[in-house]
C-alpha cells in the first residue's frame, strides 16, 4: 500500500485515495466542431508511461479534495503532489 | 518411547514438563521449549518426510524457517494446517501431526517407486511427455495431481480468528538476534519509537546456538539484560513469534504474529494470528543467514544436516542427532559444531577440503583431539532411511584427486557457508551484490529507507555484527532527526578465522547425472544434473532455468537451494556468478494462512450493510429484504405466507387503485448550493436547467463523456441558487465524485458547493389515487390541491409536526408524494403516515413491486436496462438531449457508432402467452431455435407479471428495436425453448400518462 | 425539545447489542453513541476576512485552518473537514437554527451551509485501549505526539468513512454517517473484543 501526500492533509495510506489517472486533460471547448477521431482522442488515449507521470489523485476518505501528483510508474515513488492549478511552480509536497 | 537423545543438561528446554505427542501414528514424548523437529530428533527420528517428486525418504536438515523437507500435515478438522515447518512447529501437549508425500504411510509410500525410476523422470519431463495427445490431459492431470505432492488443503472451515492491526514507527528492526537487539537498543534509547519482530518464541538468534561472551557476559545473559532494558522503554515493542513477510512499498512491511498456535488445542482462546501492517520511517534489517547445504551425491539421506542445525539442536534444545558424526566443512564456523557434537558425546571426524586452517575454532577442535581431514571431501552418502557411512575424496585444485576411504556416521553436518538472508531487501526492491571474499550475496544500494546490520549484511563476526548495528540504528536515528544516545561499545572478543573455500559441486563435472543426485533443491528435487540438462537444452537465464527446473519454487521459496543452483550453473555455463545473475525473492518471505489474509472482513463484516432509519420498523412488519448495493431495503412484505408473487400484485395493486408507501431513503441526494449550480447541472445532465423554477421539479439523464447513460435521477430548485439533485440508490456516491471531480479539476472557477445529504433525509414515496387525501390529513400548511401543487413541483410544509420538504414526483405512474424529513425523525412521521391512511388501507410496498410499476410505465432503471453501452438515444430519450447546449457525453452522440440505427435500443415485450414470465437476461432471436449458432438480437432487460394488466410484460434492449414495434420475435430459454414475443413499446400503463397529473 | 423523545438514533437496531457488549465495563474501552447532536456543514472560502468575521460572529469561535477543533464557550465547536470545509457541531443549537442563522450572516458571501445533523451520528471512545481498536481498521498514526488533544482529521475504519476527534487523553470522538454507524459500531466490538470480552 503506497502512501500518499495529500497537499492538505499529509502522509495518509493509499486505501484513503482513488485514483483518477493522468491529469492535464482539458475538455476540449466546442466539442461539436471536432472530428470523431480528436473526441475519441480525448475520451479514450492515454499515456502509457514508463517513468514519472502526471496523475490526478482523490482524497476519497479524508478531505475530498483532487489533486496533482508526479509519480515514477516504476519505482511507485511519488515525486511530489500539488493542488489543482498550482502546476509546475505550485507548493510542492515531497513524498519523503 | 524413550528420548534417546536427549543429552541430560542445558539447552533453552524444560525437562521437568514432559509434552507427548503424536507423529504418523506413534505417541512420543517431548519436553516444554521443543519444537517438533527437536522433539522428533530426540526420539531419534530422522526420518520424517518424502520427496515431492521422487519420493525418496528425507529428513529435518534445518532448525528454522529455511527447512525444505520437515513438511508435516498437523492437526484435523478445524486446526487442520497443511505444509506446516515442523522445525518451526513449537511442541504442545497433544500435538498431532503426519508426514506430507506419503501414502497410505511413510514407510509404504506407493509413489517411493519413483526412486527407480528416476532417472527418467528428469527436469522438464512433465513438461515434454504430457504435453499430448491434448484429449488425454484430464487424465494425465488426475495422475500429476495426485503425485504432485505436499500438503492437504483443509475440507473443514478453519473456526479460529485472524485479525489485522496497522501499525506506525520510527523504527522497525527486523530480527531479534544480536544485530537486531542492538540496532532496536540504541533506537529505543534515543526515543524513538521502535518496533522489533521476532519470528522465534524468543530472542537471541544465532546466541541461541552459539557461545559468545559481550562485555563479559555469556551471550543469553546479555540478550536477557538488553531484552528487559527494551521492555522498559515506553515507546519500544517486541513482537515474538512474528514473521516479517513482506516489505511493501513506500517501508509498509507486514508481519504475521502468531499467538495461539504454541499452544493446546483447549487452550487456545482469541486470535490466533494477526497480521501487522507497519509503516515505518526507517527500517533495519537484521535477518541474519541460513546456511549453505554442500551439493553431492545422496546429500539429501535423512540425518544430513546442515551444521548450524546441529549445533542449535545441540545447544539450544538438548539434542544429540546423532552419536557417530562427520562435519563436512568449508569453513571455520562449523568447527563449533564439532566442538558442540563433541561435549556432548559424539566421536566426530571433520572432513574439510582447505589445505588447513589455522582459525581459532579449528584449533580448538584439534586441541581436543578431534580428527580433521584436509583436503577432503565427502563425494557420496549411503545409507537407506538414514545415512550409515560416508564416501570421502581428495580434494586438489577444485577437483576430485582419488578416494580418501569412508566413514561409517550416523550424522552429517555440512556447511558450504552462510547466506545472508536477502529476502526482505529484494522485496524491497534492492539488487544484491556477489561479495567474491566472503562467496555470498551481500545487500547493494538501498532503494527504500531500510538498512541491512548484521549477518544479513555480510557480517559474521559477532564484534562485527555489534558495531555494524550499532552503526545501523544511529544512521537511522540520524536521518530521522533524533538525539543520538550515547552509543554503546560492547566488548567482544574477536575470533580468529581463516577464510572460506567456495565448494559447489562436489563431483566430477562429466559424471553429473550418471551417478545418485546431488541435491540443490531439496523441496523441488532438483538435482545437479537437472540444472546441467536446463544448460545444455540451452537455457541459461537463472530466471528460464528456475522454471525449468522448479528450482525455487517450493513452499520454501529456494531459501537453502537457490545460492547452489546458481554457482552450478554458472560453473556450466563458464561464467561468474554476478554474471550469471541473482535471483528475485518475491513476497511472501513465508506462507501466510488465507485466515491471517482475510483478517476480519468475513461474513456480515465483508461490506458494510447499511440500514434505513425504518429498518426496524420494516423488520417488525416482516419485510424481506433485498440488497441494493451495500444498502438493505425491503424487497416485499408478505402477509398471512403470501409468495412473492402473491405479495406483489397485492402491494401494486394497492397503489394502483388506492395508497402505498415506499422507503426510498436510499436515494443518493446532493445538496447544491452556489451561483453557478445552473451551469454544473447544464454541464451534467442532457436537458437544459437554466429556465427551471424555483419550487419545481425535472428529471434529468446523466452521461459519461462516452455519451452513455450513467445515472438519472429528480433535481429540485429549492432556491435560486440551492438545489437538491437524488441520484439512483447504487450510484450515489459516484455521482458525488464525478461531480466533485469536474468541479475541482475542470471548472473551479465556479461557484458551486455540493454536500451529501443522503444520510440526513429519510424518503417516503406515497403513491396512488388516495395519496393526496393522507397527505392532507397529516400536513395543513401545504395546499394539496392539484393547481397549487401541480406535478414536478415542490413544497416546505410540516407532515405529523416535523418540517419536511415535499416533492409532488411519481415513479409509479400514479399521483404520488415524496415526503423527506430529518431522518431522527424518520419513523415517526412514517408511522404518521400509515395511521393517516389506514382507512384507505395504505400498504408499505418494497423494492419488487416499485419495480413492477415503474416497468408498466417503461421507465428505466440505471444499471438494470442500461450496462454503460447505452445512450438516451438507445433510451428513445432523445426528446431529452438537448441541442442548444453542450454538456458532458453530448459530443459522443454524435459519432459515427452512436448514430448507427441498428444499436441496441430499448423496447417493451409482451408474450403472446400472456402467463409466461421471460427470464431476465433470456436472449432475443429472430426463430426459434434449439442450440446451434444463432444471431442473437438483443436480451430482457427487466421481466415481471403485471397485475393491473393481468400479463406478463418486459422491457429488453434489441437491435434497431424502436422500429420494430408489432414484429414477432423469440426469446431462446435455457431449456431449449424459445417464447414467441410480440414487440412494443416500452409503456404498457396509462400510456397517456394522465394518472400522475390529477 | 419534544423532537428529542421522538428522535431515533441510528444504532437503535442494536441497542441491546451494544448494552451488553461490555461485560469488563468501559475502563480498557467503551463506546457510547452521543447520538442528536447538531452537525452543520459550512464551505466558505478561508481567505475572505468578511466570510471567516460572519461565521466567529455567529458561532463564537474562529475557524480552524488545519486538522484541529476549536470551540466556543457555548458548547460549540468547528471541525476542519478540509481547506473550504468545516463541520460545525452544537448540543445547544438546532439544526435548522444554526443553518438560518449562518445563512443571514453569510448572505453576500459565496458559501454553503447545510444542516446534517440526522446524517451523522457520533460514538464517543473512551479507555486506554481506544487507540489499539481504531488501529485494527484506521491506517491513521494515532499517536498522541502525531495526533495530539484538540486534533481531528478523517479516514475510514474498515469500510465506514470517519472523522475522529481527539477530545481528551484517552477520549475520542468519531463522527460517522448514520447509514454506516451500526456497521462501524459492530465493527468497533469486534476489534474490541479482546479488551472488553
Ligand atoms: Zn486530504
Amino acid at each position: 500500500m503506497l502512501q500518499i501526500t495529500c497537499p492538505w492533509c499529509g502522509a495518509r495510506a493509499e486505501s484513503e485515495f482513488s485514483c483518477g489517472g493522468e491529469a492535464d486533460i482539458v475538455r476540449p471547448l466546442e466539442s461539436e466542431t471536432l472530428s470523431d477521431e480528436a473526441w475519441g482522442d480525448y475520451v479514450f488515449m492515454r499515456k502509457n508511461t514508463k517513468g514519472v507521470h502526471k496523475e490526478q489523485w482523490f482524497h476519497a476518505s479524508g478531505c475530498r479534495r483532487w489533486f496533482n501528483a508526479e509519480r515514477d510508474t516504476v519505482t511507485y515513488q511519488f515525486i511530489r503532489t500539488y493542488p489543482i492549478g498550482a502546476g509546475a511552480s505550485g507548493d510542492s509536497h515531497g513524498a519523503d | 518411547m524413550a528420548q534417546t537423545n536427549r543429552i541430560p543438561q542445558g539447552g533453552r528446554i524444560n525437562r521437568a514438563v514432559p509434552l507427548t505427542f503424536h507423529f504418523n501414528g506413534k505417541t512420543y514424548q517431548g519436553v516444554e521449549g521443543d519444537t517438533l523437529a527437536s522433539a522428533l530428533l530426540a526420539n531419534d527420528v530422522h526420518f520424517v518426510a518424502r520427496s515431492w517428486k521422487y519420493h525418496r525418504p528425507r529428513g529435518i536438515i534445518t532448525a528454522g524457517v529455511e527447512e525444505p523437507n520437515a513438511l508435516v500435515q498437523l492437526e484435523s478438522g478445524a486446526y487442520e494446517v497443511p505444509n506446516a515447518r515442523a522445525t518451526e512447529l513449537e511442541l504442545y501437549d497433544g500435538l498431532s501431526a503426519k508426514s506430507v508425500n506419503a501414502k497410505p504411510s511413510l514407510e509404504n509410500d506407493r509413489l517411493a517407486v519413483n526412486q527407480k525410476i528416476a532417472r527418467f523422470i528428469p527436469a522438464g519431463f512433465y513438461y515434454k511427455t504430457f504435453m499430448w495427445p491434448q484429449k488425454m490431459w484430464p487424465k494425465y492431470e488426475e495422475f500429476i495431481r495426485e503425485a504432485a505432492g505436499l500438503g492437504e488443503a483443509p475440507t473443514v472451515l478453519d473456526t479460529d480468528r485472524y485479525d489485522k492491526r496497522y501499525a506506525h514507527c520510527d523504527v522497525l528492526v527486523v530480527g531479534g538476534g544480536p544485530a537486531g537487539l542492538a540496532a532496536a537498543w540504541v533506537a529505543g534509547r534515543a526515543g524513538a519509537r521502535v518496533i522489533l519482530a521476532d519470528n522465534q518464541p524468543e530472542l537471541g538468534g544465532s546466541l541461541l546456538r552459539q557461545p559468545a561472551s559481550i562485555d563479559g557476559l555469556p551471550g543469553l545473559e546479555w540478550v536477557a539484560r538488553i531484552e528487559s532494558e527494551l521492555a522498559a522503554m515506553p515507546e519500544v515493542q517486541v513482537l515474538r513469534r512474528s514473521t516479517v513477510f513482506g516489505y511493501q512499498d513506500h517501508n509498509l512491511l507486514t508481519i504475521c504474529e502468531r499467538k495461539t498456535d504454541h499452544l493446546p488445542l483447549a487452550r487456545r482462546q482469541g486470535v490466533r494470528e494477526r497480521v501487522w501492517k507497519v509503516r515505518a520511517q526507517r527500517v533495519i534489517l537484521a535477518t541474519g543467514a541460513h546456511e549453505r547445504p554442500l551439493v553431492f551425491a545422496n546429500n539429501d539421506r535423512p540425518g544430513v544436516m546442515t551444521a548450524s542445525a546441529v549445533s542449535t539442536y545441540v545447544r539450544r534444545f538438548g539434542v544429540l542427532p546423532g552419536k557417530r558424526a562427520v562435519v563436512f566443512t568449508n569453513n571455520d564456523q562449523a568447527y563449533q559444531t564439532a566442538l558442540d557434537l563433541y561435549e556432548a558425546g559424539a566421536r566426530v571426524t571433520v572432513v574439510d577440503p582447505r589445505t588447513a586452517s589455522y582459525g581459532d575454532l579449528p584449533q580448538q577442535a584439534r586441541r581436543r583431539g578431534i580428527e580433521v581431514k584436509y583436503g577432503t571431501v565427502v563425494s557420496h552418502a549411503s545409507g537407506d532411511l538414514r545415512v550409515s557411512r560416508v564416501t570421502l575424496s581428495r580434494y586438489q585444485g577444485g577437483r576430485l584427486a582419488g578416494d580418501a576411504g569412508s566413514l561409517d556416521c550416523d550424522l552429517l553436518a555440512m556447511s558450504g557457508g552462510f547466506n545472508p538472508v536477502l529476502h526482505l531487501f529484494a522485496q524491497s526492491g534492492g539488487k544484491a551484490r556477489w561479495d567474491e571474499q566472503k562467496a555470498c550475496f551481500v545487500p547493494g544500494q538501498s532503494v527504500q529507507a531500510e538498512i541491512s546490520a548484521g549477518a544479513c549484511n555480510g557480517d559474521f563476526s559477532l564484534a562485527r555484527v555489534l558495531s555494524g548495528a550499532v552503526q545501523a540504528a544511529r544512521r537511522s536515528l540520524e536521518l530521522e532527526g533524533f538525539a543520538l544516545p550515547r552509543l554503546p561499545a560492547w566488548s567482544v572478543e574477536e575470533q580468529g578465522e581463516a577464510p572460506l573455500l567456495p565448494l559447489w559441486l562436489v563431483g566430477d563435472r562429466d559424471k553429473v547425472g550418471r551417478s545418485d543426485k546431488q541435491f540443490v533443491d531439496f523441496q523441488n528435487d532438483v538435482s545437479a544434473a537437472d540444472i546441467y540438462l536446463a544448460a545444455r537444452e540451452g537455457y541459461h537465464s537463472i530466471e528460464h532455468v528456475k522454471r525449468y527446473t522448479a528450482m525455487g519454487f517450493g513452499t520454501d521459496q529456494g531459501k537453502l537451494g537457490n545460492i547452489n543452483g546458481m554457482a552450478i550453473l554458472a560453473e556450466v555455463l563458464g561464467q561468474s556468478i554476478p554474471e550469471t545473475g541473482t535471483t528475485t525473492f518475491r513476497p511472501n518471505f513465508t506462507p501466510v494462512s488465507f485466515g491471517a489474509i482475510a483478517g476480519r472482513e468475513l461474513g456480515d463484516y465483508l461490506d458494510p450493510i447499511r440500514k434505513t432509519c425504518l429498518h426496524e420498523w420494516h423488520v417488525e412488519h416482516g419485510a424481506l429484504f433485498e440488497d441494493v448495493g451495500q444498502w438493505k431495503r425491503p424487497w416485499y412484505f408478505p402477509r398471512n405466507g403470501e409468495d412473492l408473487h402473491a405479495a406483489v400484485a397485492r402491494e401494486c395493486l394497492a397503489v394502483r387503485n388506492s395508497v402505498g408507501m415506499l422507503d426510498a431513503s436510499t436515494l443518493g441526494k446532493i445538496d447544491i448550493q452556489g451561483p453557478d449550480a445552473t451551469t454544473l447541472l447544464n454541464w451534467l445532465y442532457t436537458n437544459p436547467w437554466s429556465k427551471l423554477e424555483v419550487g419545481k421539479c425535472r428529471y434529468g439523464l446523466m452521461l459519461d463523456e462516452n455519451g452513455m447513460v450513467f445515472d438519472d435521477g429528480v433535481t429540485t430548485r429549492l432556491a435560486e441558487h440551492h438545489f437538491l439533485m437524488t441520484t439512483t440508490t447504487g450510484g450515489a456516491a459516484r455521482v458525488l465524485n464525478w461531480m466533485e471531480r469536474w468541479l475541482q479539476t475542470e471548472w473551479p472557477h465556479l461557484k458551486v458547493h455540493l454536500t451529501t445529504v443522503t444520510d440526513h433525509w429519510a424518503t417516503f414515496a406515497v403513491a396512488g389515487p388516495n395519496s393526496r387525501r393522507v397527505l392532507q390529513k397529516v400536513c395543513s400548511d401545504i395546499d394539496f390541491a392539484p393547481q397549487a401543487f401541480p406535478f414536478m413541483s415542490y413544497r416546505n410544509g410540516t407532515v405529523a409536526g416535523v418540517a419536511a420538504r415535499v416533492m409532488r414526483i411519481s415513479f409509479s405512474g400514479e399521483l404520488a408524494y415524496e415526503v423527506n424529513v430529518p431522518a431522527n425523525l424518520g419513523r415517526k412521521v412514517w408511522e404518521a403516515l400509515m395511521a393517516a391512511g389506514a382507512e384507505f388501507g395504505i400498504t408499505p410496498y418494497g423494492t419488487e413491486t416499485m419495480h413492477v410499476l415503474r416497468a408498466e410505465k417503461g421507465y428505466i432503471i440505471v444499471g438494470q436496462d442500461t450496462d454503460g453501452s447505452v445512450s438516451p438515444i438507445d433510451l428513445g430519450m432523445e426528446g431529452m438531449v438537448s441541442k442548444a447546449k453542450d454538456f458532458l457525453g453530448k459530443r459522443s452522440l454524435f459519432r459515427s457508432d452512436t448514430r448507427r440505427h441498428d444499436r441496441k435500443q430499448l423496447v417493451g415485450l409482451k408474450p403472446l402467452d400472456p402467463k409466461f414470465v421471460l427470464p431476465e437476461g433470456g436472449q432475443i432471436v429472430a426463430q426459434p431455435t434449439s442450440g446451434g449458432m444463432t444471431p442473437m438480437l438483443g436480451h430482457v432487460t427487466s421481466s415481471y407479471f403485471s397485475p393491473i394488466l393481468a400479463r406478463s410484460i418486459a422491457m429488453a434492449v434489441m437491435k434497431g428495436g424502436q422500429s420494430r414495434h408489432g414484429e414477432r420475435v423469440y426469446v431462446a430459454l435455457r431449456d431449449g425453448r424459445s417464447i414467441e414475443v410480440e414487440v412494443c413499446s416500452p409503456v404498457f400503463y396509462d400510456v397517456e400518462g394522465g394518472r400522475q397529473h390529477v | 425539545m419534544s423532537d428529542q423523545l421522538i428522535q431515533e438514533a441510528p444504532l437503535v437496531g442494536i441497542k441491546s447489542k451494544l448494552a451488553a457488549a461490555f461485560v469488563k465495563g468501559p475502563k480498557d474501552f467503551g463506546l457510547v453513541e452521543r447520538a442528536f447532536m447538531t452537525h452543520v456543514t459550512l464551505r466558505g472560502d478561508p481567505d475572505s476576512p468578511a466570510f471567516r468575521g460572519a461565521v466567529e460572529e455567529v458561532l463564537q469561535l474562529a475557524l480552524p485552518s488545519g486538522q484541529t477543533i476549536t470551540a466556543s464557550a457555548s458548547g460549540c465547536s468547528a471541525v476542519w473537514m478540509g481547506p473550504d470545509e468545516w463541520l460545525i457541531q452544537s448540543v445547544e443549537e438546532t439544526g435548522p437554527e444554526l443553518e438560518r442563522a449562518l445563512r443571514q450572516a453569510l448572505a453576500g458571501e459565496h458559501h454553503a451551509v447545510v444542516d446534517v445533523s440526522s446524517g451523522y451520528t457520533v460514538f464517543e471512545l473512551s479507555g486506554r485501549r481506544v487507540r489499539e481498536v481504531l488501529a485494527k481498521g484506521c491506517p491513521l498514526d494515532l499517536h498522541p505526539k502525531v495526533f495530539p488533544v484538540g486534533c481531528s482529521t478523517q479516514s475510514h475504519f474498515f469500510k465506514a468513512g470517519i472523522t475522529v476527534l481527539h477530545i481528551a487523553e484517552e477520549l475520542y470522538q468519531l463522527v460517522v454517517r448514520r447509514s454506516f454507524a451500526e456497521y462501524a459500531c459492530l465493527m468497533l466490538l469486534d476489534a474490541a473484543d479482546e479488551f472488553i470480552r
